[in-house]
């Protein structure tokens, strides 16, 4: 089992509702992904910028992915498989 | 909670579910901080060395820990404490008191009344805790009259537990159960106990409280109320927390040094780490100690007294290094600690001199900076290039948790 740690921005396609945001998809490096279950989420703030972290599966790996509030990006900042 | 890294590890990712796993520190050198219930069944436990643990369980899967994760994650079980009740003393990063009763003094009389909706409640908690966070981070919970026999209780059944202790069954209850397992009776009192052929809770009781007073001066009146379940201490609610009577940090390097220049910077760091912390809650330190730990494990810390108590970091590192001049170096240096204690609020430092006012108005600009950012973007230019390789729990957990 490999862990791998990254800071890569990526594209994803979220859900917003009921004050709550679900990612679906998302894309790294020309592949495409669906995200099969979000197994762990929360949110955390450093500074005055506020992280909304999400641990998903999909594809056999597990990813970590998370989105800046302030900037309005999203970055995998984790595989594990 | 249960195992509470190493769940939060194994909820976060699938495939380590139903796995020994390790959670450590960055360092390769560091120790095991959490252990799975999978580990655990190996003996590895928190503390274990990493060699120690691959040794074991030569399958342990070995994971990062994140700290930033498990804060949050505290903060998703502290809000469904709280929507229970206000009354939560947060004791440590994976811990909490609640306090259920009755209570005039707050007015909250829609408080419970008894055990069984105490039990209710607990379930609850157990309900949205699986529903918020996920069903492989698990919690033991214990319900007694006071919070060493609810302590206790909730150790008694890991993982996933749920123990009542009636009012009038602390001793029955309590008889089940080591010196060694109740919170406060660490090794070094057990051993001093067992010195005095106490080895059990029975055997406890058995001794007056002048004669354990004697031996163990105010703590003896503690040991002597253990012994029957009793514990008057009140919740501290995390709306009220007392102030922090220290202020430590510490940090297992990368490899064993002889680097003296090393060792200063990763001093000055901590000292502006403390100072940072000193300046946010208003309080000057009054005592700082110094403290090596060498490659073969053994240790050698000094202290002195502050004269003239500070919170500010050029004062705080003036003072830990005149400390680490007395600090044998014939060894390697493994791991470094610094502390700040005889802590007192600064009621207003006023400083008269300008060549005092400028380090605290600098303090006072970069704190202000790094708080914004959330990361030490200002700091010191001889601290630029030292690389923390991410933060360690050794930092300690921020009980700010909602600051």
């Amino acid at each position: 089992m490999a862990q791998t740690q990254l800071n890569e921005k990526i594209t994803v396609l979220a859900k917003f509702r009921n004050g709550a945001i679900t990612p679906l998809v998302f894309k790294l490096q020309d592949r495409t992904y669906k995200i099969e279950s979000i197994d762990l989420k929360y949110s955390y703030r450093e500074g005055n910028v506020d992280f909304y972290s999400y641990s998903v599966s999909a594809q056999g790996n597990s990813y970590k992915i998370t989105y800046n509030a302030k900037y309005l990006e999203w970055k995998i900042e984790e595989i594990f498989n | 909670m249960n195992s509470y890294f190493a769940s939060v590890e194994q909820q976060a990712r699938p495939s380590l579910r139903g796995k020994p796993i390790g959670v450590t520190g960055p360092s390769k050198r560091s120790i095991i901080v959490a252990a799975s219930v999978e580990a655990k069944k190996f003996g590895v436990k928190t503390g274990t060395q990493i060699w120690e643990a691959k040794k074991m369980c030569p399958q342990i899967i070995l994971i990062s820990a994140d700290c930033n994760r498990y804060e949050a994650v505290t903060r998703l079980f502290l809000e469904i404490f709280i929507s229970k009740t206000p009354l939560v003393e947060i004791f440590s990063i994976d811990e909490a008191f609640l306090d259920l009763s009755p209570s005039t003094a707050l007015g909250t009389g829609d408080q419970v009344r008894s055990f069984d909706e105490a039990k209710v409640i607990a379930n609850e908690i157990k309900s949205e805790m699986r529903a918020k966070i996920g069903r492989h981070v698990r919690c033991s919970i214990g319900i007694a009259q006071n919070k060493f026999m609810a302590k206790l209780a909730s150790e008694a059944k890991k993982p996933d537990g749920l123990t009542v202790v009636l009012p009038g069954r602390e001793i029955e209850f309590l008889d089940q159960f080591e010196l060694t397992d109740a919170c406060g009776i660490g090794r070094r009192i057990n051993a001093s106990l067992a010195r005095l052929g106490i080895n059990s809770f029975k055997d406890l009781r058995q001794k007056s409280q002048i004669d354990l007073t004697l031996i163990f001066n105010s703590y003896g009146l503690r040991l002597y109320n253990m012994a029957r379940g009793i514990d008057n201490d009140p919740i501290h609610p995390y709306f009220d927390s007392p102030a922090p009577k220290s202020i430590s940090r510490s940090k297992t390097l990368p490899r064993d040094t002889f680097d003296k220049d090393l060792v200063n910077k990763m001093i000055l760091s901590f000292c502006q780490n403390i100072g940072s912390e000193l300046r946010s809650k208003n309080l000057l330190g009054g005592s700082i100690a110094v403290w090596l730990r060498y490659g073969d494990f053994t240790s050698f810390g000094q202290s002195k007294t502050i004269k003239s108590p500070t919170y500010l970091t050029r004062e705080i590192f003036f003072h830990a290094r005149s400390v680490l001049k007395k600090l044998p170096y014939q060894k390697s240096v493994r791991k470094i600690g610094v502390y700040i204690g005889a802590l007192r609020p600064a009621n207003n430092q006023l400083y008269l001199l300008d060549e005092c006012k400028k380090p605290l108005i600098l303090d006072q600009i970069a704190d202000s900076i790094n708080k914004k950012s959330g990361e030490q973007v200002i700091t010191r230019s001889s601290l630029a290039n030292l690389n923390f390789s991410g933060r360690a729990p050794s930092y300690g957990f921020k009980k700010n948790l909602f600051d």
